[in-house]
């Protein structure tokens, strides 16, 4: 191993063995100062069974749909179809690095799941079908490294994904 | 802001007036959707992290407002 001119033998160990000791007491500390918080579960844009209830196949039109429920996630060629998708959280832990006056989160796990309603038009645009569709909830996570990760949707739920499409696709 | 659609039937160029271009449509234009804030018992159209309500209005033949409706997507 080369050896750096002007210092003596001894000094470089000594100095990595410093460096090594303040980032180990760094870490200590960052990691006494985490602390876990739980998170609430929660949903975002949840349909309430009362409007819900009023879409009726046979009789609710496009215009109906939209007055009731707004604007869907996905809309499919033409509109015939409308995907509503619903994130669910079913709670988890984040961990905080606990700064003065500024909680840092730094890594979070939880349970996330997505619903959808999927409703299909005729050619005069009256619902003609419509069902629910339940994920599967799945571990969700980040950490300070990756950034903030919006909560999970059915697009990346592949088996639910799959069951939707296998249901429009039905005549 | 959306307080003269309850006045009566409202023209299509009065809303787009007030309103200016809407963030969604279908059926050629017959229905609308508008992304709505609302700030203090207030409403207007800028978007945002607080947007939570969506106004959407069903244009009849005469072009004139049919039907709308104030959809709360926060819940």
């Amino acid at each position: 191993m080369a050896r750096e001119m002007g210092q003596p033998l001894s000094a470089m160990p000594r100095a990595r063995t410093r460096a090594a000791l303040g980032a180990l007491l760094g870490l200590c500390a960052a990691l006494v100062a985490c602390v876990p918080f739980p998170i609430a579960g929660s949903a975002s844009r949840e349909i309430p069974e009362a409007t819900r209830v009023t879409i009726k196949p046979g009789t609710s039109t496009r215009a109906d749909v939209l007055l009731a429920l707004a604007e869907p996630d996905v809309r499919g060629n033409d509109d015939r179809y409308f995907q509503y998708s619903t994130s669910q959280s079913r709670g988890g832990i984040v961990f905080l690095l606990l700064l003065p006056y500024l909680p840092l989160p730094v890594t979070s796990v939880s349970g996330e799941s997505c619903a959808c309603l999927v409703i299909v038009f005729d050619a005069n645009g009256t619902v003609a079908r419509m069902r629910g569709f339940q994920g599967e909830t799945h571990s969700e996570g980040w950490t300070i490294l990756e950034g903030t990760r919006s909560i999970g949707t059915c697009s990346t739920d592949a088996r639910l994904s799959k069951e939707i499409q296998d249901w429009l696709a039905e005549p | 802001m959306v307080g003269f659609l309850q006045a009566g039937p409202v023209a299509r160029k009065e809303v787009e007036g007030r309103l200016g271009a809407p963030a969604y449509t279908y059926e050629d234009g017959r229905i609308v959707i508008y992304v709505l804030r609302k700030n203090r018992e207030q409403f207007d159209t800028e978007s945002g992290h607080l947007t939570s309500y969506r106004l959407v209005l069903v244009y009849g033949q005469d072009g004139k407002v049919d039907r709308w409706s104030l959809v709360d997507v926060a819940h």
